[in-house]
């Protein structure tokens, strides 16, 4: 609790900048009355791959270039949704780069989400991203079993999402204890909790 | 509160007030300080609550945080119902970050209206009962929602508690007070209660040597110092008073003294001014008498006022009156001595002649402060003076007589002598002669021994021979010597004598003498053919010898004087029978030598006159012894 406390605490200098964008992305992920009967799944996933930052501390040296990559796979409405949605924030203080999975051989992104679109073999995927600190997010069942750190799923129309924390844990990756506290399920953890 | 707890009783004793004191004040200082603790710990504790539930908001919207990141209502509800560990929170409420009620806890039991929309502002809010708390929820910057708290704020229960524990201790405290001001007490009120000692007995004993013996160096000390400073200052003071009122003492009693043995001197000078008549006179610088004797007084028959007032002035005889006056304002204006006769009209009618005579009195600077003398009754020196001078008139009176009587029988002695020596003078003219001188000198020899008599009787020379021998031969032997005058004159002379004998135990000379100049100056002064009688009486007293004549008599103012000395009838040079006028005189002298006495008698000139010899009863012999 200290440490959360005293992070929330350091994170004030910049409160000013971060309140403005956050009401700016209140403006599209938070649902009004009317916009809650259309809930737009991909921008409620694009708002949570955004929030998982936050729970995440990923080591000095998983960054190159000083910038924080994400690329998404296979989910370009999420992708357009991050593109818009970090236009002008920053992620670990750094500026945040959306990309395409095209490009994957040059890239080494901090975040890799993988969608449903995603034809290819997603063992395979994340193998060669494995023991890297990369967070691995997918959206499938199985995701976790095939490699994946957080998978989002559906429960009551809504976007939950299980984790796993182990290969975070092999990837140099520590995760926030609180975000476990809300995943609907932890793989290896102490049971399963069901909704 | 009346009289503040009897601290301003004045029945109540020092120690009663000192309880008070310490307990009024125990208890000032304990509400005074429990109010402010209480006040003090209201404000701590409102503080520490709000900041307390402060606390578990932002807590619980850390803890939230999550739950509202990932939209997860279940996680959010569950961590609100961790709130269930704290009574004191009775209801907390998250709003999601459109303002819509995401998930609320109410505790058990409890009816709490809960609002309906986030409330606008941050912070901590108490009001009344209730400690209200909005707390944004947010992560990474980003605004998540609203968490609200309601908690209790049990200010009531507080102060109760507090109430509590603060009797508690006030009792305790202000049993200990009291137990402690009743030792403390005898400290304070045994210096006090010694100093009341000393005093009452320094009331009752009038001791001012006596000390409060010094307690300390506090006040009580310091009032100790300045008693017994205070009784020195009174020791010494009445001391000295007491030596001042023996000084005063001695001092009235020399004053009393002084003014009794003035008073005494006053009455010496009084019974002075008394003794002397007419006493003093005292006046003023203005010449007013002041005072005058009550002697001077009794004889103007005046006051002092009047006499004050010039009344003294007024009783001058009239003759006498300005000189006197004026001489009075010169001896005032020039400060003289005074001296001066004048006589004085008293209250019996008379005029009394008074020597006043005085000087003035000088102050210390010398000036004159008044007058001082005495008047001399001089009445009784001017009747001296005249009877003086009336003597030395008789004296030369009786000169001339002398001269004249000495002479008057040297000239029949001449013509006698003349005669004898006459060749032609006959027998009978020398017999003649020679009896004129015999007679003469008979004559001259009487008077001289008359006058030898005199002399010693006035000188006391003279001494009787006594004898005793009647009457009859005394009265024999006086008309021996007058008989042949009588018969010259051609009286017819009588005796009137007891029948029975009478002896006398006396000189016989000296009574025959004086009963011969009784003869003698009958037939003297009674015209030639009268009448004299001798008559003898005895009576009480003893033996009355009376010799009365027919002839010229006495006046009643001469009757007084007959007996003198030299005190001859005026008319005795003109008549023949002449004399010196001694006989009366050694007639009394004689008889007064055996005691008796001699008495005149007349009913008027020209109407005769009785002479008488009284011999007193000691010159009688009674028969027996004789």
């Amino acid at each position: 609790v200290a440490s959360v406390a005293v992070s929330v605490r350091s994170q004030r200098c910049v409160r000013a900048l971060a309140s403005l964008l956050v009401l700016l992305a209140l403006c599209v992920v938070a649902p009004t009355p009317r916009a809650a009967e259309a809930y737009r799944e991909e921008a409620v996933k694009a708002a949570f791959l955004h929030r998982f930052t936050g729970f995440v501390e990923w080591p000095e040296t998983a960054f190159e270039g000083g910038v924080f990559r994400i690329a998404v796979l296979g989910a370009p409405e999420v992708r357009d949704e991050l593109q818009r949605l970090l236009a002008d924030k920053s992620i670990k203080g750094r500026p945040v780069s959306v990309t395409s999975v095209a490009d994957r051989s040059s890239s080494k992104p901090q975040l890799l989400y993988v969608g449903r679109g995603y034809s290819g073999s997603l063992p395979r995927l994340l193998a060669e991203h494995r023991g890297r600190p990369v967070l691995i997010v997918t959206d499938q069942p199985g995701g976790l079993e095939a490699g994946g750190i957080i998978n989002f799923l559906l429960v009551n129309q809504r976007v939950r999402f299980e984790m796993s924390p182990a290969p975070a844990q092999s990837a140099g990756l520590h995760i926030s204890s609180q975000l476990l506290a809300v995943a609907v399920r932890v793989l290896g953890g102490r049971g399963e909790r069901s909704q | 509160m009346k009289h503040l707890f009897g601290l301003s009783d004045p029945r109540r004793s020092v120690r009663g007030k000192l309880g008070a004191a310490v307990m009024l004040t125990a208890i000032v200082v304990l509400v005074t300080s429990g109010a402010a603790m209480l006040i003090h710990d209201l404000s701590v504790y409102r503080r520490s609550w709000a900041a307390d539930i402060g606390t578990e908001a932002n807590l619980l919207a850390l803890t939230v945080g999550p739950a509202l990141a990932f939209d997860d209502r279940a996680t959010a509800r569950r961590n609100l119902e961790a709130l269930r560990s704290r009574p004191a929170v009775l209801a907390a409420v998250l709003f999601a970050a459109d303002g819509s009620l995401y998930a609320s806890y109410v505790r058990e039991g409890r009816a709490v209206r809960l609002p309906e929309a986030p409330p606008a502002v941050d912070g901590v809010k108490i009001d009344g009962s209730r400690v209200q708390v909005s707390q944004p929820v947010e992560f990474n910057n980003e605004y998540l929602g609203r968490l609200y708290v309601q908690a209790r704020y049990d200010v009531a229960g507080r102060v109760w508690a507090y109430l509590g524990i603060f009797s508690v201790i006030a009792l305790v405290s202000l049993v200990a007070a009291l137990l402690l001001s009743a030792v403390l007490q005898r400290l304070l009120t045994a210096p006090i209660e010694a100093i009341g000692a000393v005093a009452l007995r320094i009331i009752r004993e009038k001791d001012y040597s006596l000390r409060v013996h010094p307690t300390g160096r506090d006040e009580i000390g310091v009032v100790v110092q300045a008693l017994n400073r205070m009784l020195g200052e009174i020791e010494q003071r009445t001391r000295a008073m007491e030596l001042t009122n023996e000084t005063l003492r001695q001092e009235m009693q020399e004053r009393q003294q002084a003014e009794t043995r003035r008073r005494e001197t006053e009455g010496v000078y009084r019974a002075i001014g008394e003794s002397i008549d007419y006493g003093v006179w005292i006046t003023d610088a203005q010449g007013r008498l002041t005072y005058v004797s009550e002697s001077f007084l009794r004889l103007l028959g005046q006051t002092q006022e009047q006499v004050s007032n010039m009344g003294w002035a007024s009783a001058l005889h009239p003759d006498d009156r300005d000189a006197t006056i004026a001489a009075w304002v010169d001896t005032v204006r020039g400060g003289d001595s005074w001296y001066r006769e004048h006589r004085i009209l008293g209250v019996d009618g008379k005029y009394h002649a008074v020597l006043a005579q005085g000087v003035p009195i000088r102050g210390d600077d010398g000036h004159i402060i008044g007058w001082a003398g005495i008047n001399l009754d001089i009445g009784r020196l001017k009747e001296t003076e005249e009877a003086l001078r009336e003597a030395d008139r008789r004296k030369d009176e009786f000169l001339a007589t002398l001269a004249h009587e000495l002479r008057n029988p040297l000239a029949p002695i001449r013509h006698a002598t003349l005669i004898l020596e006459s060749p032609v003078a006959s027998p009978e003219q020398r017999q003649w002669g020679r009896a004129v001188i015999a007679r003469q000198v008979q004559h001259m020899a009487l008077l001289l021994d008359d006058l030898l008599d005199v002399s010693r009787i006035t000188r006391g020379r003279l001494e009787l021979k006594r004898e005793v021998v009647s009457i009859e031969s005394l009265i024999n032997a006086a008309l021996e010597t007058a008989r042949p005058l009588i018969e010259s004159r051609q009286h017819q002379l009588t005796l009137d004598v007891p029948k029975e004998p009478v002896l006398l135990d006396v000189d016989p000379l000296r009574v025959s003498q004086a009963l011969s100049n009784l003869l003698t100056n009958a037939a003297k002064y009674t015209d030639p053919g009268g009448s004299i009688e001798v008559g003898v009486r005895r009576d009480a007293g003893g033996l009355g010898i009376s010799v009365r004549d027919t002839g010229i008599g006495l006046s009643a103012a001469a009757i007084p004087r007959v007996f003198e000395m030299f005190s001859q009838m005026e008319s005795a040079l003109e008549r023949s029978q002449g004399g010196l006028g001694i006989g009366l005189a050694l007639v009394r002298g004689l008889i007064a030598l055996h005691g008796g006495t001699v008495s005149a008698h007349s009913e008027g000139q020209g109407k005769g006159s009785t002479f008488t010899i009284h011999l007193p009863a000691s010159t009688l012999v009674s028969r027996a012894a004789g």
